[in-house]
């Protein structure tokens, strides 16, 4: 099979001859008389131009030509001018971007990211990679990053390829930076940090919300770093419930008398109602109101009206007849607030007396950590 | 097919022309002289004794070179004078 022809359409006399001629020269192939004077044949791509001039000054006349097969049609595309200046300007643009590095492969990152690192290796490269100092990368890698332990680097092609190796870190400079912050007033009795740094030394009052242990560390250097504060720190903290008593007080309580009253009403119109009347000086009512209808086109209320006789009287007691039921009140209230304690150290109450009003404040001190993590 | 003929020319002391007709659609030959006719009904040529005529339809000349002719087609008469 061949890779290309060039058939030719000729017209001429003694074409016979002419064609003995030339196939001493040049191999023809596919020659057929069409018409008396007029043939068409074949030959190769590379020998057309030859064998044409050749036809032409033999007298035969050169009607048509063909190219045929592969070869000319890659040659006519080889030839087109739209063709070669996008060749010229590809290996223009491939000689200009050659000397930069445009990937960078990061092989061995665990808790850094590819995205950081390509980042600063980006910002601060900016020479051809024939400048590139292999040297200079890895010093500023070390630099940069204190989770490096070592790092090598190479250019291969376009791409930087870096290799490291991480520091074995300890999971605390991973993570959550908040610091610890007290839950509650009191006084500090135990503060053991294990990663971070203490803002408050035993013995030091806080109040709730203040700063405990902060997140960070300070190196040798004065560089500070983040890290998750892991730290124990326990608190005496109390708690105080109240309980206030009168020497005299009214108490209102039921005389044991009640009275019942029925209505029906209907769009608050009295129709029926049933019951004594209410004569009592001091009361309480008691309502309780059915409506009947199920819609509300007739609304029909029946109430029924429950009327309590009240009587009030003055109680006198001493402080001291009462003083255990006032403390144990007191003593409930703290206990209440005090639940979360770890340990209750001490319990203690006070007494205020004046205009025969009495208030007991029962304080319960107790022991809580506020942190232990380690 | 061209050991062959040599095998024969050795036996049989002939050395002028071969010719080689596949299945009466192409005449292959060897030690052709020059073109007489061209035509789709008859093409004829020299050999060393004598021309070869071949008559067919839609003959064509395959391939021409400086000794050897292929004739294509559909041949009908193959005729030596």
């Amino acid at each position: 099979m061949s890779l290309g022809r060039v058939q030719f359409q000729i017209k001429g006399l003694n074409q016979e001859k002419i064609l003995n001629k030339l196939s001493k020269k040049y191999n023809i192939y596919n020659i057929l008389r069409l018409e008396k004077q007029i043939s068409v044949l074949e030959v190769s791509f590379f020998i057309a131009n030859k064998f044409k001039k050749s036809i032409t000054e033999s007298g035969l006349e050169v009607i048509a030509e063909k190219s045929i097969g592969i070869l000319p049609y890659l040659l006519s595309i080889f030839s087109s001018v739209g063709f070669l200046l996008g060749l010229a300007l590809s290996f223009v643009l491939l000689a200009i971007q050659t000397p930069f590095v445009f990937q960078y492969e990061i092989v061995g990152n665990e808790s850094l990211s590819k995205t950081e690192i390509v980042g600063f290796l980006k910002s601060a490269i900016h020479t051809p990679k024939t400048d590139i100092s292999t040297e200079f990368v890895e010093d500023i890698l070390y630099e940069k990053f204190d989770e490096i332990s070592f790092v090598s680097i190479i250019v291969k092609g376009k791409t930087l390829v870096v290799n490291i190796k991480e520091k074995l870190m300890p999971d605390e400079i991973y993570g959550d930076f908040t610091p610890i912050f007290s839950n509650y007033d009191g006084k500090v009795l135990e503060i053991n940090v294990v990663s971070g740094i203490s803002a408050v030394d035993v013995g030091d009052y806080v109040f709730k919300g203040d700063l405990l242990v902060k997140p960070y560390y300070i190196d040798a250097e004065g560089k500070k770093h983040n890290i998750q504060t892991k730290a124990t720190v326990k608190l005496e903290t109390y708690t105080i419930g109240t309980s206030t008593f009168c020497e005299e007080k009214i108490v209102t309580e039921h005389t044991g008398n009640m009275i019942v009253q029925n209505e029906i009403s209907l769009f608050g119109l009295n129709l029926y109602k049933h019951g004594e009347e209410n004569n009592y000086a001091m009361y309480e009512v008691v309502e309780d109101v059915t409506t009947f209808s199920k819609n509300l086109i007739l609304p029909l209320r029946f109430t029924k009206r429950c009327i309590y006789e009240l009587k009030q009287e003055i109680v006198k007691a001493t402080y001291e007849e009462k003083e255990e039921e006032i403390v144990d009140d007191a003593r409930k209230n703290a206990l209440e607030n005090s639940a979360n304690y770890d340990t209750i150290k001490n319990e203690f109450y006070t007494v205020k007396h004046s205009c025969g009003i009495s208030v007991v404040s029962y304080v319960i001190v107790g022991e809580k950590v506020v942190a232990n993590e380690s | 097919m061209f050991n062959f003929f040599g095998e024969i020319k050795s036996k049989v002391d002939v050395d002028s022309f071969h010719i080689i007709n596949i299945s009466n659609k192409l005449i292959y030959i060897e030690g052709q002289r020059g073109l007489l006719t061209l035509s789709t009904e008859q093409i004829s040529f020299k050999v060393k004794s004598g021309v070869f005529i071949v008559d067919g339809q839609n003959l064509s000349l395959a391939e021409l070179t400086e000794n050897t002719i292929k004739i294509a087609g559909k041949i009908k008469k193959v005729e030596f004078v």
